[in-house]
């Protein structure tokens, strides 16, 4: 439950010896305990952005703070938990091994880890704890790396994309699971997504990112009651809290601003 | 793995005698039986159709019955030509690890290091022979040497496409949990490594055989390779055949232990 700050955060890429603007001037707060979700298209930096607060990444410019300190302090005091797109677990070891893994590695510089049995159990996979990640399906294995990212009860959750491979209704269970999970720990939750519906369900508020340069172009409030069901999803305000978000990344007049961007494009010849 | 276990429980426990797999042991055996013999079919049928005198390459038959009334004189060179094959590819393996996960993590130590490892490999044995010997004397020493020149190289090379096959997610996991270089190397590097080293051994295990023979031919240090040279100089054609055929037995006997070597680290692994 820390609290994460971007002020002024710039990163570049060099691809073919040309600079691609992931992100420029991202300022955000994310007061501690909150759920938040980074919509955008695909290339706008979400991940990358992601990965400079976990401290993947070293900003160019700006800076970055996970409870008052750098992201390098959170990391090496193991506060940090991630979840990549893809399981990304160890394949030559056991479910059970697998969530064990960050005790391991903190030793005795975590003071009380969380029982990876009982993380086992609130992903439902208590049945499949001595199994290998290629006997679990893909829902299964983004459950145990969900259980591995809190192992350490770590104070910020970074999730990218963590259910963009798996079906509706498999991502619909997963994400009422999650809800489940970051209420039972209070943990600061951040989720990298592309699917509005996802966005709107599970967030208290959204950061909408348009790309080249990667920005943010809108924060919206999603004001539903919790704790959030599926039957949420069939209400009028939950429709509503979606159409904002649509807004938002398409622009009321998006088409309109994409056409005036064309024409401008071939005028100069 | 997997397999081994479901494999394991559903062969009856009586069959099982003492956790070895009788039945397990016979299939992964029968394909090298059934290849000798198809070995010695080949031999036997090659001597037989060119009419090749024995004092040129004497017929299997005459050939087994060699080593085993000259299994004592044999046996001793063999011993000692194997000893030094193996303490040479431990060695090998060994450096070539160190040398790859250097490689692998700095820049610098590859731009300083690697240039020398190159021209150590390249250089002739031949040509080195003489520094050998002074260096490790005409036993053991020069015998383990030659193999580690011959054999570390494959293991080196699989090794570093190993530490390089590491997925990247996993890398970047490792980094977020905060670990040490040595944390990341142990639980992820090597193990993603390991199916790329144990391919490069089992190549140097096959050659380390050959390797052992030549370091005797260079210091003529008493085992296989300089009982064959022995023989070949006194055209005891029946003696020479004997040991080529051990030295075979020898490079299998090498090659199955890497894969040996291999289930148990692939154990460990898990
Ligand atoms: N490691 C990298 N090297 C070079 N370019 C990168 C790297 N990571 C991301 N980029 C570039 O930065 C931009 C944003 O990427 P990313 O953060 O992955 O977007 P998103 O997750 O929103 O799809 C893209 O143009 C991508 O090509
Ligand atoms: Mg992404």
């Amino acid at each position: 439950m820390s609290e994460i700050a971007l002020a002024g955060v710039s990163k570049s890429f060099a691809i073919a010896h040309k600079a691609v603007h992931a992100l420029a001037e991202v300022s955000l707060t994310l007061p501690k305990g909150g759920f938040y979700a980074l919509i955008g298209p695909s290339g706008c930096g979400k991940s990358t952005l992601l990965r400079l607060i976990a401290d993947i990444l070293r900003p160019d410019a700006g800076s970055i703070s996970i409870g008052g300190h750098p992201p390098a302090e959170a990391r090496k005091r193991h506060e940090i938990g991630f979840v990549f797109q893809d399981a990304s677990l160890l394949p030559w070891r056991s479910v059970l091994d697998n969530v064990r893994l960050p005790i391991e590695i903190a030793g005795r510089s975590v003071a009380n880890p969380a029982d990876p049995m009982q993380l086992i159990e609130l992903v439902g996979l208590a049945d499949f704890a001595h199994a290998r990640p290629s006997q679990l399906s893909g829902g299964m294995q983004q459950r145990v790396s969900i259980a591995r990212a809190l192992a350490l009860r770590p104070k910020v959750l970074l999730l990218d994309e963590p259910f963009g491979a798996l079906d509706e209704i498999t991502r619909q269970r997963m994400n009422l699971e999650l809800l489940r999970i970051w209420q039972e720990t209070g943990t600061t939750a951040v989720l990298v997504t592309h699917n509005i519906s996802e966005a709107a369900f599970l967030a208290d508020r959204v950061h909408v990112l348009a790309a080249h340069p990667g920005r943010i172009v809108a924060e919206i409030g999603v004001g539903l009651a919790r704790p959030r069901t599926l039957a949420l999803m069939r209400t009028n305000s939950f429709a509503q809290a979606q159409n904002a978000l649509r807004d938002a990344l398409f622009g009321e007049d998006g088409a309109a601003e994409e056409e005036a961007e064309i024409a401008a494009g071939q005028a100069p010849t | 793995m997997a397999d081994g276990a479901s494999l394991a429980s559903r062969v009856p426990a009586a069959r099982r005698a003492g956790g070895f797999d009788v039945a397990r042991f016979a299939r992964s055996a029968a394909p090298m039986v059934a290849l000798a013999l198809l070995f010695f079919l080949v031999w036997h049928l090659v001597v037989q159709a060119f009419a090749v005198p024995p004092y040129v390459m004497p017929s299997p038959i005459a050939t087994l019955r060699t080593v085993a009334t000259e299994w004592h004189g044999i046996a001793g060179a063999a011993a000692f030509t194997l000893r030094n094959a193996i303490a040479g590819l431990v060695v090998a393996f060994t450096i070539a690890i160190l040398l790859a996960a250097l490689f692998v993590t700095s820049d610098v130590a590859t731009r300083a290091v690697l240039p020398l490892v190159i021209a150590i490999r390249t250089a002739p044995v031949l040509a080195i022979a003489p520094l050998l010997i002074l260096m490790f004397g005409r036993g053991i020493g020069t015998s383990i040497a030659v193999v580690v020149i011959v054999s570390f190289f494959p293991t080196m090379v699989n090794a570093m496409r190993g530490f390089r096959a590491s997925h990247r997610s996993a890398l970047e996991l490792m980094h977020v949990l905060g670990s040490s270089r040595l944390q990341i190397f142990r639980k992820v590097r090597l193990p993603f490594a390991l199916p790329f080293i144990f391919t490069g051994l089992r190549s140097a295990a096959t050659s380390a055989v050959l390797a052992a023979m030549l370091a005797e031919w260079l210091s003529g240090a008493p085992g296989l390779g300089t009982y064959i040279l022995n023989a070949a100089a006194h055209s005891r054609a029946n003696l020479l055949w004997a040991a080529v055929l051990v030295s075979m037995a020898m490079a299998m006997i090498m090659y199955s232990l890497s894969s040996q070597v291999e289930r148990w680290l692939s154990d460990w692994r898990g």
